[in-house]
């Protein structure tokens, strides 16, 4: 497991490179670049989590550095080297409220999670897969607890 | 009605807003007029904003079509972004300033349609562009406007692809848009699949044909 750290002081795991955050978005958008390159290198395939992408937006401004980082994305989509998983709070997107809609568009699925009595609710609200869509997946808080505690 | 017989019913010069969620196959449609015009030998001209084209593309990829622009009637102007798909003429950067982006499009405009008696034209990202310039409202009313300004030159008929919820979120765009074209396509769905609604046109009668995709 690999931990790319982007601004922030605290560091959990294996981290094995660090950005500073850096005004000029461009030279940010280089420096992931070459991070980001030089750890897909290291294996086939990875599956790439990407924490606090919300803050990262709400953290941009004027509307131009916001959507030119946003768009800079695109570029990732189709690279068959990793699967990325865009963890997003919603809520904390509420004030920059064009960011959501172009994050669902460049993305291939767009799942929704949320609690529902003493479960948790997975949505499927866009998939390449037909099937998938609209579906829901239930899961109960209590179970997934225990098996996090078990597997610990 | 069918999509192709949509697209027939457009007439030269007509400014056409499609509009779409984030979470529905858009780029469908995007594959429907690449065909239609390999069918009618039209020649395409598509305004790629930020990388849109190679969005649509991996897209189509995932849910196992293939979107082949190699192809001599279909060419690119590529606005911002790095990734070219299909052939590229040229390049514009999308500058802060939105008159001076407008004026170097309105030279790449007319350059290449000026051997051309007719083309199709599909912008892809246009809400992108919009969103660009959201925060200033001098550069937005200038990109608005020039839409209007080209509705009615009958070398082409555009297709603004157009992402309703970034829109809907910048004051008065969507309606301005909404005014400005001669038709409105809007992307929806039933218990059948996805289907376009037509939401205005110049021929009344076909308002509020669905038409399947």
């Amino acid at each position: 497991m690999f931990i790319l750290k982007i601004g922030g002081h605290k560091k959990v795991g294996n981290v094995i490179s660090e950005i500073r955050l850096t005004d000029e978005f461009y030279i940010h958008h280089e420096n992931y670049k070459t991070a980001f390159d030089s750890i897909l290198s290291q294996r086939n395939f990875f599956i790439n989590i990407v924490l606090g992408f919300d803050r990262r937006m709400i953290l941009l401004s004027p509307s131009y550095q916001r959507y030119l980082f946003l768009l800079t994305k695109t570029h990732y989509l189709g690279n068959k080297k990793r699967t990325a998983f865009y963890f997003v709070n919603k809520e904390v997107l509420k004030n920059t409220p064009l960011v959501l809609p172009i994050l669902e568009e460049i993305s291939t699925s767009v799942v929704k999670i949320e609690k529902r009595d003493n479960n948790i609710l997975l949505t499927f609200l866009k998939s390449p897969h037909s099937s998938l869509i609209e579906s829901q997946f239930e899961f109960s808080i209590q179970e997934i607890l225990n098996y996090l505690r078990e597997g610990s | 009605m069918d999509v192709f017989e949509l697209f027939e019913s457009f007439k030269r010069g007509e400014t056409v807003l499609f509009l779409y969620s984030p979470i529905s196959p858009s780029y469908v449609l995007l594959k429907r007029v690449v065909e239609y015009c390999k069918k009618k030998g039209l020649e395409l001209y598509i305004v790629d904003i930020f990388d849109m084209l190679h969005i649509c593309k991996m897209q189509l990829e995932y849910i196992g079509v293939d979107l082949n622009l190699d192809d001599e009637n279909i060419f690119v102007i590529k606005k911002g972004g790095k990734i070219n798909v299909g052939r590229v003429l040229s390049r514009i950067s999308i500058d802060e300033d939105a008159t001076i982006h407008l004026r170097k499009y309105a030279d790449v405009f007319e350059s290449t349609l000026k051997e051309k008696e007719f083309v199709l034209n599909v912008a892809l990202g246009f809400d992108k562009l919009l969103a660009f310039y959201s925060e200033s409202p001098k550069d937005l009313k200038t990109i608005l406007m020039a839409v209007k300004d080209f509705v009615g030159n009958k070398k082409r008929t555009a297709i603004y692809f157009i992402n309703q919820e970034v829109v809907a979120n910048i004051n008065n765009t969507l309606e301005f848009l909404e005014d400005s074209a001669t038709s409105v396509i809007k992307l929806e769905k039933d218990a059948e699949g996805w289907y376009l609604r037509i939401l205005k046109s110049p021929k009344i009668e076909i308002v509020g044909t669905k038409v399947r995709i």
